[in-house]
């Protein structure tokens, strides 16, 4: 698989911060895998979904050191307008992504592509397809500041998905949400995942992470702690060292084995814990 | 309307059924800038009641006749009469044939016939523009605006301008309830009134203008910025001859009227 | 090449904030002008923006707050110069570090006094037909000043004046207290940002 994302050697200062907000960033991201990006608040998860969009610095401002490569092309070479197509962006307060302008979800969603130029017969079959993709079908008619928190997170991906980007970067979708709306949004990124599309979530929910991710990268004090399959940096002690959140699963199988009872490998999932346990309890009655 | 039949209004121009509200919105504009324009340069009561009574006559045969007599009557009574009281009240005593007498005061013909002016001036002008704006929805103007030429970021800005304002007002009572309900008086005395404001106007400015980050980064990732051409969802019918032709009529008229009534009025 | 992108950037964001500012017009002339009766306030948003954005936004602010007053009531569209005038007036004095300082900014209150009064005093007597207006300049300063003898455009002028000082020193205090309570790291983003925005790092201060 090749490679849509290089950073090499990445360090960033946002204007008027005497301290960078990540330092010597490594890393290569594989097209048509999902990621995802945990690690504490302030630790520099934003900022680093940020460079991938080239925000930092071209909305920031700020000073950048090293390179990224997007697509094998250097940041700071690409059109902005053309980046802002070629990787999908959606943002973590929901209300702030609607534009405000539109009257019905359905134009809502076709704004990004009438900036495109998209002509209108095809625009209205994308529309329908992605609707009924990102079920908000019945909120076409509706007025996009009419709608609550989840629906509205909804609409605002589906906006961005009407752009067809194949790299979608979503940075903290669920944390203004309610837990049956967040689960909707990891719904929709499994959708992604099977299209084929590379997408890079920053998220503190780590037990949903660890049942969609192909790999994790874990990023605290501004540098990356921990990258890898899922399951390798899940169990990877260097997490809870680092004040990095890790799924109830690791947490369980943590104390098991210091309680002298470890399972026969590291669940990472809840299903995996459950499944593990079960083994465990058969285990013992097939000794009894 | 179902959620096919809705989808289905995109395929074609929009429609309203009516033949002012479906006009081609430039062309209107066009026509009622003439006509508004016509009244304020020439003022005088004659071309201003002239004005004012087209508008009424394209009012009554649009659905919204009835907002347009209500709020011309409520702009009526509100703007006009307190200045049409103060200019009289200026004028009392002036030399001149008098029309009648006010408090034991001459009031001249001349002072009569220039509240006249005014009065018929700011309804006419009032008049033709309500019937633009009551028919016209602004999305549909952009839009027609933006196939004339007009940059779609400047469109943006208008219909942002508008929706804005009911959002902000939103907010304002918001905040406002809120500060209620710790018990921050509202009501009373005008130090009272003013002391309860102030910490309501501003982090409502301060709120919306910090959010303001947040929608550029979304609306630049819907490729707001992307360069070349940009179509629309909801589309307009172009204009037809017959309607270039009455704004272009407008426009003449205007310049000819203003310059005849400047001269014989 | 990179600042002619931030370039751009910018102007998206400044793109937003001028229908904001439009609103905060609205806002600021609806919640003071109903209670202070003096104070108008709609040109908050035209000088904020003129401040922060620079000249034209701030033009691009008047001329819309205007048409939106337009709407409402059509013959303000002969104030529009004025508030024109204010955003393009505010963009120079902001690029001149203005609004860095209370005391500076209070003291150009005459400036859009100016502007404010006699502008509108001249404009208000041409577009009647040389008389006065129904507001409250007019009764409570212009036309006692006419009954006492002064010629009829300068008690105009003066009592639009007069009112219009105490109108722009409120609005000017407001707006030095809403870009003092803005983030510097929202104002830096913006064009005019460096001019009232105070600190700034150098990349040799920076630890990587």
């Amino acid at each position: 698989m090749g490679v849509c994302i290089e950073f090499q050697d990445v360090s960033y200062a946002y204007p008027l911060t005497k301290k960078a907000a990540v330092r010597h960033l490594n890393c290569r991201l594989e097209t048509g895998k999902c990621y995802g990006v945990i690690g504490p608040n302030a630790g520099g998860k934003t900022t680093f979904c940020n460079l991938m969009r080239g925000l930092c610095p071209n909305f920031y401002g700020g000073i950048l050191k090293g390179t990224v490569l997007i697509h094998g092309k250097n940041l700071l070479e690409w059109e902005d307008e053309e980046l802002s197509v070629q990787i999908g962006y959606v943002f973590q307060d929901p209300f702030a992504q609607v534009s405000g302008i539109k009257e019905t979800v359905f134009e809502e969603i076709g704004m990004g592509l009438e900036n495109l130029g998209v002509e209108a017969e095809e625009m209205i079959a994308r529309i329908v397809e992605i609707a009924k993709m990102v079920h908000v079908d019945t909120l076409l008619q509706k007025n996009p500041l009419a709608l609550s928190g989840g629906q509205c997170q909804r609409v605002a991906f589906a906006s961005i998905l009407a752009l067809d980007s194949d790299i979608i970067v979503i940075d903290e979708p669920t944390s203004q949400l309610d837990p049956e709306a967040g689960s909707d949004v990891f719904e929709i990124i499994d959708m992604l995942k099977k299209q084929g599309k590379t997408v890079i979530i920053a998220e503190h929910k780590v037990d949903l992470l660890a049942e969609y991710c192909d790999e994790i990268i874990a990023i605290a004090g501004g540098s990356i702690v921990a990258k890898g399959p899922v399951k390798e940096v899940l169990s990877d002690p260097v997490l809870p060292e680092n004040g990095v959140r890790i799924p109830q699963a690791v947490s369980l199988a943590r104390e098991l084995w210091q309680a002298g009872k470890p399972f026969r490998e590291i669940p990472v999932t809840m299903q995996e814990a459950i499944g593990l346990i079960k083994e465990r309890r058969e285990g013992r009655a097939d000794g009894n | 309307m179902t959620d096919q039949e809705f989808i289905e209004s995109f395929r074609h121009y929009q429609k309203k059924n009516n033949w002012w509200c479906d006009f081609h919105p430039v062309a209107k504009l066009v026509f009622c800038l003439s006509f508004g324009f016509l009244s304020l340069i020439v003022f005088k009561w004659q071309v201003g009641l002239a004005v004012f009574l087209l508008a009424g006559l394209i009012a009554i045969r649009t659905p919204a006749r009835k907002t347009y007599f209500i709020t011309l009557g409520v702009m009526f009574v509100a703007g006009c009469l307190f200045t049409v009281a103060v200019r009289l009240y200026v004028h009392m005593g002036d030399p001149g044939p008098v029309a009648f007498y006010l408090f034991g005061k001459a009031v001249p013909v001349a002072a009569v016939i220039s509240c006249l002016d005014l009065i018929f001036m700011i309804e006419g002008f009032l008049g033709i523009f309500m019937t633009f704006f009551l028919t016209t929805e602004m999305r549909d103007l952009c839009c027609c605006l933006e196939q004339v030429g007009m940059s779609p970021s400047a469109t943006f800005m208008i219909l942002s301008t508008f929706s804005g304002i009911a959002s902000i007002k939103e907010k304002l009572n918001c905040v406002r309830e809120s500060q209620r309900a710790r018990g921050i008086e509202t009501e009373g005395s005008l130090v009272v009134k003013v002391k309860s404001i102030l910490p309501v106007l501003f982090p409502v400015i301060i709120s919306s203008m910090t959010g303001v980050e947040d929608r550029t980064l979304a609306m630049d990732a819907r490729a707001f910025s992307a360069k070349g051409k940009h179509t629309a969802l909801r589309r307009a019918a172009p204009a037809k001859p017959v309607e270039k032709m009455v704004a272009a009529l407008a426009v003449i008229l205007c310049i000819a009227g203003s310059i005849a009534g400047r001269m014989y009025l | 090449m990179t600042g002619k992108k931030k370039k751009k950037k910018m102007d998206n964001m400044t793109k937003l904030l001028i229908p904001l500012a439009v609103a905060i017009n609205m806002l600021a002339y609806n919640v003071l002008y109903s209670t202070t009766m003096v104070i108008l306030g709609d040109s908050i948003g035209t000088i904020l923006v003129g401040a922060i954005c620079g000249p034209v936004p701030g033009a691009v602010v008047g001329v819309l707050s205007n048409l939106v007053n337009v709407i409402k009531n059509p013959v303000m569209i002969v104030m529009l110069p004025l508030n024109v005038a204010f955003g393009v007036v505010s963009g120079y004095l902001s690029k001149r570090k203005i609004f860095i300082r209370l005391w500076k900014t209070i003291l150009c209150t005459p400036l859009y006094g100016f502007i404010g009064g006699w502008l509108s005093g001249s404009i208000i007597f041409l577009a009647m037909g040389g008389d006065f207006w129904g507001n409250m300049a007019s009764v409570f300063v212009g036309i006692p000043l006419f009954h006492a003898g002064v010629p009829k455009y300068f008690a105009m002028a003066i009592g639009q004046l007069l009112f219009d000082c105490i109108d722009k020193a409120a609005c000017l205090v407001l707006v030095y207290l809403i870009i003092k309570s803005l983030p510097d790291r929202f104002l830096i983003k913006l064009p005019y940002g460096r001019y009232v925005t105070s600190k700034q790092y150098d990349e040799s201060e920076i630890e990587f």
